[in-house]
């Protein structure tokens, strides 16, 4: 627990003396530099995970063992064939993220309204608020009824301003509990288990 | 010494945490403060029932945001409320899956859940597979979160922490499978889609009220007495700020460039 207070006691001491800068910089740079190295437990258990799927043949066990081939070709390819690295990056690794998005974008609009109900009187408030900003946006709003401009705009720049600054001021102070709570101890469900 | 324009800030913040340092000491002499009962804490027992009745998993995530960036406090909610999640499941026996967008939050996971396992009596329960790393990218966890929910359609599905994105199409995918769903942010921008698409929410600051809650501890709950009498304190200066503005007194302004 003291590696985890000591430096962010130490980075907001330097935050507001300003002594030392340097030494806060490099607590961060530590900090990067750690949580990279941490990216070797995230191999072994990318590793684990599919390799026992494979040795087991469960579900879907021959995508594990595609994920396994192309994670060993593209880690071989940047280290020995950087020409060959660029384009599977360019030509398949890039359409290929382009197209899930693309696909997750259709997705979300299908999900939503599937997945969407009004539960409880908030979500039925939310739902109407969404519809009316929706026809203040949409050009076709304006040409149904003029007036959707005038409530679209009364909802944007007043309750919905006003309310995000009232969750803005409770979660800051959300945070600086969570901060107390961590110098006390009573927070340590970043360390694991008790 | 102090940095120019940061003075009133300081003092501000420092009487902020003295104020949750006296309630949670307080809290401890035995003045513990009634706290109105949050619904989605209340609703966990029935959430693990629910996976046992149908012999279903439960699925529990963070979110895409980890402990290096300003979203940590959120994450750090996240993980409180998985602890109680966690040991549910052991009591109850239910399977639980961690999905991770973090390697460093493998080995917290795997401690948190294997500890609420424990603490049951059922350390048999936790298999390699209970905490699934999917690399660092967004795309990587929606796909196989979405493809997790789809196929083995978990009783239910948690998300609480720092989420972005990633949650509009998992809570949309929980939803179509038939997932009892909870989540908690206190990004505003997905508070919609949380209201929307889940059965209980914690948004804003009840996500960090949640986390000092469900262990039940008195000196938590000093923390959320805290959380409270702060925000009059800062509602106190915002009224002083308006009306001295509104008069064309430049006090507040001269303080916050002290």
């Amino acid at each position: 627990m003291l590696f985890y207070v000591a430096p962010m006691l130490f980075i907001v001491f330097e935050y507001y003396t300003g002594v030392g800068s340097n030494a806060a910089s490099a607590l961060i740079t530590w900090g990067i530099i750690l949580s990279t190295f941490t990216y070797l437990i995230g191999g072994f258990a990318i590793f684990r995970h599919h390799i026992l799927k494979i040795a087991n043949k469960n579900n879907d066990w021959p995508y594990s063992a595609i994920l396994m081939a192309t994670f060993a070709s593209f880690l071989g390819m940047a280290y020995l064939h950087q020409p060959g690295y660029q384009w599977v990056l360019e030509n398949v690794y890039q359409p290929l993220t382009i197209l899930m998005f693309g696909f997750v974008g259709f997705y979300t609009v299908t999900a939503l309204f599937r997945g969407s109900q009004v539960r409880n009187i908030h979500a039925g408030v939310l739902i109407t608020c969404a519809v009316l900003l929706m026809l203040y946006n949409a050009p076709v709003g304006e040409a149904i009824w003029p007036g959707f401009q005038t409530l679209g705009g009364w909802l944007k720049d007043v309750p919905n301003t006003g309310v995000m600054r009232g969750v803005v001021i409770g979660v800051a102070i959300g945070v600086l509990a969570t901060f107390v709570r961590s110098l006390l101890g009573l927070e340590t469900s970043y360390l694991g288990g008790d | 010494m102090l940095v120019a324009g940061r003075r009133f800030e300081l003092i501000v913040l420092s009487l902020i945490c003295l104020l949750m340092y006296y309630f949670i000491e307080r809290a401890k002499r035995g003045l513990v403060p009634e706290i109105r009962p949050i619904p989605a804490l209340q609703a966990f027992d029935e959430a693990v029932g629910r996976a046992v009745e149908l012999g279903r998993p439960v699925h529990f995530s963070t979110g895409m945001s980890g402990l290096d960036n300003a979203f940590a406090p959120q994450t750090i909610a996240g993980l409180s409320i998985m602890k109680e999640v966690a040991s549910l499941c052991g009591e109850h026996e239910v399977p639980m899956r961690y999905t991770a967008t973090r390697s460093y939050m493998i080995p917290i996971a795997e401690d948190i859940i294997k500890t609420g396992y424990l603490s049951c009596g059922r350390p048999e329960l936790f298999t390699p597979d209970t905490v699934v790393y999917v690399g660092e990218s967004q795309p990587a966890f929606q796909a196989s979160v979405v493809s997790y929910l789809m196929d083995e359609k978990p009783a239910t599905n948690f998300m609480f922490g720092g989420i972005t994105a990633e949650a509009v199409q998992t809570l949309g995918a929980g939803a179509v499978a038939g997932s009892m769903q909870f989540a908690g942010t206190a990004r505003m921008f997905y508070f919609p889609f949380i209201l929307c698409l889940c059965d209980y929410s914690l948004i804003g600051e009840e996500l960090f009220a949640a986390a000092a809650a469900v262990s039940g501890e008195s000196a938590q709950l000093g923390v959320i007495k805290g959380q409270d009498v702060s925000k009059f304190v800062v509602l106190a200066l915002l009224i002083l700020g308006i009306i001295l503005g509104t008069m064309g007194n430049g006090l507040f302004a001269e303080l916050m460039a002290w």
